[in-house]
């Protein structure tokens, strides 16, 4: 009889060489690894979350007979799209505005910081010290 | 007589947590303690008997439960109330999974885990249905955070709907399809599954989708792998989904993070063998009733799908052994540490 504890040691086995048949490949990342982010967000994924883009295919009813109302939501959606433009457009410029002005003042204090670091390093003796 | 009442900030359909507050109401009512489920946001889907959240004015002997887990304003004056609190804490998914999918979600469970401290503090007795989140109220400042385990109900999983189709080994993956439940290595699993091993196999992912463009994210992801046979349901009712656990051959787990995972224990309960990553909770709800692929790649994956599919002698010691897990789980085991619970916090 196969125990669990062997068939997980057989399934790792197997899996070993199933990769090595394959060359090392085979068994490539899936398709989500690279959208789960880190917990603090890079610069340049913030520069694209600073342009707002909304789907509006996600604008739906949950309701049990919620086709109706939601081909009404996409309605309303259209007939409001340049209105929701406008809207996307000024909080982009906005967010893409703070960003820039954030970039700035990393470098500053990336700046700064070095500048300190380097005048805080002991001069060398003078010649006779 | 002292009434205890249920707050959630919301309720759905096919969540976990509405599921249990429903649970608890109807222990509750067995010991003449039952109060009513309020929740802010009701999904129009779910069935009557959860009052709007404005309504719940408990009597000064009465206890308040909360449950929480997701950023819920809305429950944030139950904390000044001058009742009995008991927090019952489910875990709150950790934002990294959601910026990319739905940053609306993402924010929610930011905030979410950021304010469980304040909850923490404002209550009698904290709880938390498993170890793992139960480690998580530490850390926010519970001392001693009690362990009250999911009350499992195995009779929701009697009634049938219709008989699911096809022929071929069925593999069943149940659970939100959100992003930190991995359902990308599922299918990456099944594809090589199927590709090499069960040219017939199927695989239905069963779950309400965090949004509908997740869900065509999660379909193309199908597409794009090369796999035939994959259906992706949606939430379904119960009796359907009792239906596929019958008729299933092995469920697949490739959640990374979870606070406890019911479907483990509807497995062990209809002896239908697991094949899942040792995340979160789930190592301690399983233990070692599951095929634990302890590298989450898709190949190993693959390889126990195929020991657990087609190893008769396996798949009944792993029934054996799911049916032992069930015993630590048993309702009355659970309905005695939710006594447990609920005294203290009245006490």
């Amino acid at each position: 009889m196969t125990s669990p504890e062997e068939a997980i040691a057989i399934a790792r086995e197997r899996a070993a060489q199933r990769q090595a048949r394959a060359g090392g490949a085979g068994d490539e990342p899936a398709g989500l690894e690279d959208s789960i982010t880190a917990e603090r967000p890079s610069l340049e994924l913030l520069s694209e979350w600073s342009v707002i883009e909304v789907d509006s295919s996600d604008v739906y009813s949950t309701r049990r007979a919620g086709a109706p109302i939601t081909a009404l939501k996409h309605l309303l959606l259209r007939l409001l799209d340049q209105y929701h433009r406008q809207l996307e457009a000024r909080q982009t410029r906005f967010n893409f505005a703070l960003l820039s002005h954030f970039r700035d003042l990393q470098e500053r204090v990336e700046r700064l910081e070095r500048q300190a670091a380097h005048s805080d390093t002991p001069s060398p003796p003078a010649p006779g010290d | 007589m002292t009434r205890v009442h249920q707050a959630l900030s919301s309720v759905g359909p096919y969540d976990a947590v509405s599921t249990q507050a429903q649970a608890w109401h109807g222990l509750l009512g067995r010991w003449g303690m039952a109060g009513e489920v309020y929740a802010d946001a009701i999904d129009p889907r779910t069935g009557n008997g959860v009052r709007p959240l404005h309504e719940l004015d408990p009597d000064p002997g009465d206890l308040v439960v909360i449950r929480y887990s997701a950023y819920a304003p809305s429950l944030r004056p139950l904390l000044a109330l001058d009742r009995r609190k008991l927090l019952v804490y489910h875990n709150v998914t950790p934002p990294r999974y959601f910026w990319n999918h739905h940053p609306g979600v993402a924010v929610a469970c930011a905030l979410g885990r950021d304010q469980l401290p304040r909850y923490v503090g404002a209550v009698d007795v904290a709880a938390a249905d498993s170890l793992f989140n139960a480690s998580e109220l530490e850390l926010a400042g519970a001392l001693e955070p009690r362990v009250v385990p999911i009350l499992f109900e195995p009779e929701r999983l009697r009634e049938r709907g219709p008989e699911p189709e096809g022929e071929g080994p069925l593999v069943l993956v149940v659970g939100r399809l959100v992003p930190n439940k991995r359902h990308d290595l599922a299918i990456a699993a099944f594809a090589s599954y199927q590709r090499d091993l069960a040219p017939d196999a199927r695989l239905v992912l069963v779950g309400e989708p965090l949004s509908p463009s997740y869900r065509r994210l999660v379909e193309r992801l199908a597409h794009a792998s090369g796999a035939r046979s994959v259906s992706v349901t949606g939430g379904l009712p119960q009796p359907v989904l009792n239906s596929l656990y019958a008729r299933a051959d092995v469920l697949l787990s490739t959640s990374e993070h979870e606070g406890f995972c019911v479907p483990l224990l509807e497995a062990f309960h209809l002896g239908l063998p697991v094949v899942a990553r040792p995340a979160g909770a789930m190592p301690e709800v399983g233990a070692d009733a599951v095929l634990w692929s302890d590298d989450g790649r898709p190949g190993m994956l693959c390889e126990l799908l195929d020991l657990a599919v087609r190893d008769g002698e396996l798949r009944q010691e792993l029934a054996r052994r799911g049916r032992r897990r069930l015993e630590h789980f048993s309702y009355e085991r659970t309905a005695e540490s939710i006594r447990g619970a609920v005294d203290a916090a009245l006490a």
